[in-house]
């Protein structure tokens, strides 16, 4: 769900290995928070139909919640785990993965259809899973390939429109401002005065005597 | 219907509670006279342990506690703590729900505020009640460079929030408080299954005090040593920028930045890092920084209080050296 300058992102996805991209994008759809977002993606994969998966990653850059994830699980009324660290195993209608709860690594067997939010770096099995550089000709057929883009009617039959977008959103930012970093002149150093100043520095700090 | 008073969710998932917990209970308590009503705290525990956890959340400042208790296998499951969450706000009709924005925490609550469609805040740095009354959430937002103060329209008020942003407060053992004892209907599905345990975290960065970061500048996996012996000697934690860990050098669990883990050390030393947006906004609130790079226009120069110019493998060795003659502080 994105305005239409997301395209280049899922020709990117489709050039990986992405069968279908669909772009959810309709002024519509616009100022939602986690709650509107997580509907809105939600009733676009009903309105797909049937899946035993969903990818997600454990947050965006821009609003950093974590939360869409799980969010969207609820709507479609199926488990989930977020901060996947490794898929230990899949099978057909089951898939075990190792997820941080915070304090300790946990190991959890979910039923599918699931969703997984998953956390860098990912260990599938007992292989890193590293993106690679997808090929020319991949990149080539993406730039070609269809994108889909529904709009809000396109989802109307699956999901209530007024749930969507600004509209559907309970939560409303009152105020932002750019937040104000702690001033720090740097003092530069070098050379043989180096570690003379880092031990006075730690003395005064008081990390040794 | 009418909603009052504070709910927190006490994490409870490995048979203690996780201390953010406490931490909220607090910043309740500074909030309950002008949201009105009464603090509830509502927690998953076990038979073994509920009246421990009872009394600490009585003594951490809770007037009522709503214990849901389940057999020892269920404790780490989140499909439990869900129902249970959902169940203790529908009992207590609070306000604010505040739940600790742990992974955990991060999972669940907004679980909760989909199935009873309310508004949720995430990662809140800061609540407080505004000249209108009403309830603000305060969080960063695009990698910590934007702070927003949000309002929900919906009730009741949802917000995950940092650990380690509120004191830990005072315990009084002598409060007197409620339990209750709430019925869970455990369903028999096995959606989730938790089998158990896969490893357990041997570093926790975001309680150490001093910090040595070690970056790109490290030219290889077996160099990692000379840098792990420099962090000993200073009785600091050996942490990491991304790249390290994404060439499986380092674990996770010593990752310092955005997506790894947020630190608030009283010194930050940083070896070999430039400064990337997604790094600094992992340590920028330390205390007193510290970086090493050969290039002085690195990023992290406008981060730091000193700045020495020079190759961390000749520091690192020359300061191990000269350390010889010191005591670490303990």
């Amino acid at each position: 769900m994105a305005p239409p300058h997301a395209e280049p992102a899922l020709r990117d996805a489709i050039a990986r290995g992405v069968d279908r991209a669909i772009l959810l994008s309709d002024k519509r759809f616009a100022g939602a928070d986690t709650l509107a977002t997580s509907y809105t993606l939600a009733a676009a994969i009903r309105r797909l139909g049937s899946f035993d998966i969903i990818l997600c990653g454990e947050k965006s850059v821009d609003g950093d919640t974590a939360h869409v994830g799980p969010e969207v699980a609820e709507h479609l009324k199926i488990p989930h785990i977020s901060f996947v660290t490794r898929v230990v195993d899949i099978t057909r209608d089951r898939i075990i993965v190792e997820a941080d709860y915070g304090d300790a690594y946990y190991t959890v067997d979910l039923k599918l259809p699931a969703l997984i939010a998953l956390s860098r770096p990912v260990i599938f099995k007992e292989e890193f899973v590293e993106p690679s550089m997808p090929k020319i000709s991949d990149v080539l057929r993406a730039k070609r390939a269809k994108i889909e883009v529904w709009n809000a009617d396109y989802l109307s039959d699956v999901a209530d429109v007024g749930r969507f977008g600004l509209a559907g959103s309970p939560t409303r930012v009152v105020k932002a401002y750019y937040a104000l970093e702690k001033e720090r002149m740097a003092r530069f150093v070098k050379g043989d005065e180096s570690i003379i100043t880092l031990l006075n520095t730690l003395k005064e700090l008081g990390v040794i005597q | 219907m009418s909603w009052r008073g504070i709910l927190v969710y006490a994490e409870n998932y490995s048979g203690s509670i996780h201390r953010a917990s406490f931490e909220l209970l607090g910043k309740a308590r500074g909030l309950l006279p002008k949201i009105g009503g009464v603090l509830h705290a509502a927690i998953v525990t076990s038979e073994e342990n509920a009246e421990k956890h009872s009394k600490e959340l009585i003594a951490f400042g809770a007037d009522e506690v709503l214990e849901y208790i389940v057999k020892e296998r269920f404790l780490p499951n989140p499909v439990v703590h869900r129902n249970a969450l959902i169940d203790a706000i529908s009992y207590a009709k609070p306000k604010l729900v505040l739940v600790p924005a742990t992974p955990w925490g991060r999972s669940i609550a907004p679980r909760v505020a989909a199935a009873i469609r309310t508004g949720i805040t995430a990662d809140c740095l800061d609540v407080y009640v505004d000249d209108a009354g009403d309830i603000v959430q305060v969080r960063p937002a695009f990698t910590g460079n934007i702070i927003a103060h949000i309002k929900t329209l919906t009730s009741p008020v949802m917000a995950t929030v940092r650990p380690g942003v509120f004191p830990l407060p005072q315990p009084d053992y002598s409060r007197k408080g409620e339990v209750i004892a709430k019925n869970l209907s455990l369903s028999e599905d096995d959606d989730v299954r938790v089998v158990g345990v896969s490893k357990r975290k041997t570093v926790k960065l975001s309680e150490a005090t001093i910090i040595v970061s070690i970056g790109k500048g490290v030219r290889s996996k077996e160099d990692i040593k000379l840098f792990e012996e420099l962090a000993k000697a200073l009785n600091a934690q050996l942490a990491c920028s991304r790249p390290l860990v994404d060439m499986g050098w380092m674990e996770r669990d010593r990752q310092v930045g955005f997506s790894g883990n947020i630190v608030r050390p009283r010194l930050y030393i940083a070896l070999g890092i430039s400064g990337a947006p997604q790094h600094i906004a992992g340590m920028k609130d330390s205390q007193y920084i510290i970086a090493v790079n050969t290039d002085p226009s690195a990023p992290i120069a406008k981060y730091c209080d000193l700045f020495v110019v020079g190759d961390i493998y000749d520091i690192a060795k020359k300061l191990l050296q000269a350390l010889e003659g010191f005591k670490e502080v303990k």
